[in-house]
């Protein structure tokens, strides 16, 4: 079960076998087409790693109607911080064709945590790693502004995969602007 | 609006987070941090980091304040003040980048001084440490990065209300937020 998380961009500073330790706490998970896999405010404890088919991530604009803000394929990761310090999910994830998910709650975090000490520190140095740099981009794009380099750019929806970078850290903004103006 | 003073909640003893969910720096997490470090007498108007200057380690407040400062427009602007309990400087010692802001010490202080090798060598190491150390960094940054996303998320939805800033952040909000990368505050 390691095959699909080696291509994935967040645990690429895992070893081989802390790779296979971390499959071995994840529980595989199957959605069809339109299943909702989490709801927005609904409070969230796990990570989700897409290794077949993809997710929608959406958020309600004012009239209710649901609105596109990132699309997680085959490698991408959600929820990565949820498993560490679990709270309310800020999009609402829906399957956009049948997919498959690993999936690791902060209980197998803990489980992970006494069983496979090792590679659980890897996982979660990996996740403080991948949060301060989408901090140093919030960083970034704070200095452009100040500097007056440019506009707040406006996120259009990405594909999100293995091979891309973690959606910018502004794009949570706008997405609840989008929902609330 | 001036600048904000963050309360000095690093020192409240919180021991009873579950496993791997304290981020107080004086529970076993922030004890295991604060031994690779060395502890260094700071004197009044020191600075910790220039702007726009590399630095290679960052700081724990033990005692005393820190004033987090910026210049805009050619004006220098005193953004927060951060005290005990505050990790200062973490961000720019783990990446290399340079710093936005300028840290200086408002008075004499405390802190405890460590480098980034030291602490990169103490992640990568496979002993009873590398896990509490993990553990709470990432709260710290998690909590961090969440927070400075509501933060730029009201800025924004502010401006975009408001007919005066016509979907313009006030300049010294924005700096404050990004201030807020650069002295994190343990639970």
């Amino acid at each position: 079960m390691t095959y699909p998380l080696r291509n994935v961009r967040l645990f690429q500073s895992l070893t081989e076998p802390e790779r296979a330790d971390l499959a071995r706490f994840m529980r595989e998970r199957k959605y069809e087409t339109g299943e909702i896999v989490c709801s927005h405010g609904e409070y969230g404890s796990t990570m989700l790693v897409v290794t077949q088919g993809a997710l929608s991530a959406r958020v309600e604009s004012k009239n209710d109607e649901p609105h596109e803000i990132a699309h997680l394929c085959e490698g991408a990761v959600f929820g990565e911080m949820f498993c560490i310090d679990p709270a309310p999910r800020p999009v609402t994830l829906v399957a956009s064709q049948p997919a498959t998910v690993l999936e690791l709650g902060r209980e197998d975090l803990v489980r992970m945590r006494q069983q496979a000490p090792r590679s659980a520190a890897a996982l979660v140095s990996a996740v403080f790693l991948d949060v301060l740099r989408r901090l140093r981009t919030v960083d970034d794009r704070i200095d452009r502004e100040l500097r007056c380099d440019g506009p707040v750019p406006r996120d259009p929806v990405r594909n999100v995969t293995s091979q891309t970078a973690v959606p910018p850290t502004w794009a949570p903004c706008f997405s609840r602007l989008r929902g609330s103006a | 609006m001036g600048p904000v003073l963050l309360p000095a909640k690093g020192l409240g003893v919180n021991e009873s987070g579950s496993e791997g969910g304290s981020a107080s720096l004086h529970g076993p997490n922030g004890r295991a941090l604060l031994r690779v470090g060395q502890r260094r007498a700071i004197h009044a108007s020191s600075t910790l980091c220039a702007e726009g200057q590399a630095i290679d380690r960052f700081f724990v407040v033990m005692a005393g304040q820190f004033e987090i400062a910026k210049c805009i427009a050619g004006q220098r602007h005193i953004l927060s003040i951060s005290g005990p309990g505050s990790l200062l400087a973490l961000m720019p010692a783990l990446d290399g980048e340079p710093c936005a802001v300028s840290i200086s010490a408002l008075g004499d202080a405390t802190v405890v001084e460590i480098k980034r090798e030291d602490l990169l060598a103490l992640l990568d190491h496979d002993g009873e440490q590398n896990l509490p150390v993990a553990n709470l960094l990432s709260l710290l940054a998690i909590r961090r990065l969440r927070g400075a996303t509501d933060e730029l998320a009201k800025a924004l939805y502010s401006a975009l209300q408001s007919p005066e800033r016509r979907g313009r952040i006030d300049t010294l909000q924005l700096a404050r937020i990004q201030a807020g990368s650069y002295a994190w505050l343990g639970d």
